[in-house]
């Protein structure tokens, strides 16, 4: 789990760093908002951060409507730790695409238990999005079955899409993740197996008595 | 009886409070403003004199957030006060607070040169 520091004072960044080390978190930290726009636009992208608001240069807002305009999933969780305590400062930075906001001063408990949120969210959203992907594996699946399937009227065989007539069980094992078991239903036990089994009693009979059918 | 400690530039419980008691990690970030201290009151100055008030407003901003972790707290309130004057636009009394900042970052110095600071820690943290 990777947090990146952004701020511009040494001291607040070292206090930080030694939290977020401390409570077993990878941390990361740059010192000015273009060096963590940078960091946001690379390969591998912090999956949280903990922005300062009034920065030299690139400030923190100014990055995080930045981040969020990139796009990027999964979308990286934003804290805004600052001293801008005004309540349209907390709404302009909750509205600039921050998924948190703590005003300074606070306790350190308080931000791990905002960090600690942060990564359940991140989880949340990694798990949803893991069951999206799956669902729409399944969909494909669904749809492979979709379709007008020529089907022989008398020995039940279907024709595919390279126009070989095969068993139906064959083609839907083929277009999906089902699979036959084989078995006999009620009617074609009493239609079929029945009677069989009745034919088979009375050779047997026949045998034991001598007669023959 | 007079509170010597109410005297003092630096509240040693403030800083505690901030560090969950972390004495190590203040001696390092002491260590930090020791050096950094001076160099952000002379970009304030810098700043003044080419009329940046943004650049005035960051940096003062910037020294009253590692003055409240200290628990540096009249230099704290130093430089929320010219902060707040260069964020309005009012930079006629900027001579003035630059020079209170500089007191008291002065008199803040001055104690962390007094090794004898860290003696202080567990009796003040825990008053």
């Amino acid at each position: 789990m990777r947090v990146l520091i952004v701020d511009d004072e040494p001291i607040v960044r070292r206090l930080h760093e030694a939290s977020l080390t401390g409570w077993g978190y990878q941390v990361v930290s740059a010192s000015g908002g273009e060096q963590a726009w940078e960091m946001f636009q690379s390969e591998d992208p912090p999956e949280l951060a903990i922005l300062d608001w009034t920065m030299p240069g690139m400030d923190g807002l100014e990055l995080c409507t930045r981040v969020r305009t990139l796009g990027r999933e999964p979308k990286p969780y934003l804290i805004f730790v600052t001293a801008k305590a005004r309540t349209q400062d907390i709404v302009t930075g909750l509205g600039a695409g921050a998924d948190d906001y703590i005003v300074k001063p606070y306790e350190r408990e308080e931000l791990r238990a905002r960090v600690q949120v942060g990564f359940r969210m991140l989880a949340l959203q990694a798990a949803l999005a893991e069951r999206v992907r799956e669902l729409e594996e399944a969909l494909t699946r669904v749809k492979q079955l979709q379709g007008l399937l020529p089907i022989c009227s008398y020995c039940k065989k279907v024709r595919d899409d390279r126009n070989y007539w095969q068993q139906v069980e064959t083609y839907i094992e083929g277009h999906s993740d089902a699979q036959f078991t084989h078995g006999i239903c009620p009617e074609c036990r009493e239609k079929y197996v029945e009677p069989e089994l009745e034919r088979l009693r009375r050779i047997r009979d026949a045998g034991q008595s001598g007669t023959h059918l | 009886m007079v509170d010597r400690a109410a005297e003092r530039p630096v509240d040693l419980a403030v800083a505690m409070r901030w560090l969950g008691g972390d004495h190590l990690l203040l001696c390092e970030l002491v260590g930090i403003f020791v050096d950094d201290g001076p160099k952000r009151l002379q970009a304030i100055r810098s700043a003044l004199t080419a009329s940046d008030v943004r650049q005035v407003e960051h940096v003062a901003h910037s020294l009253k957030g590692s003055a409240a972790i200290l628990g540096a707290t009249r230099l704290q309130t130093a430089a929320l006060a010219l902060e707040d004057a260069a964020h309005d636009g009012h930079t006629e009394n900027s001579p003035d607070l630059v020079a209170e900042i500089a007191r008291e970052l002065d008199r803040v110095m001055a104690f962390f040169a007094d090794p004898s600071w860290k003696d202080r820690l567990d009796l003040e943290a825990t008053s």
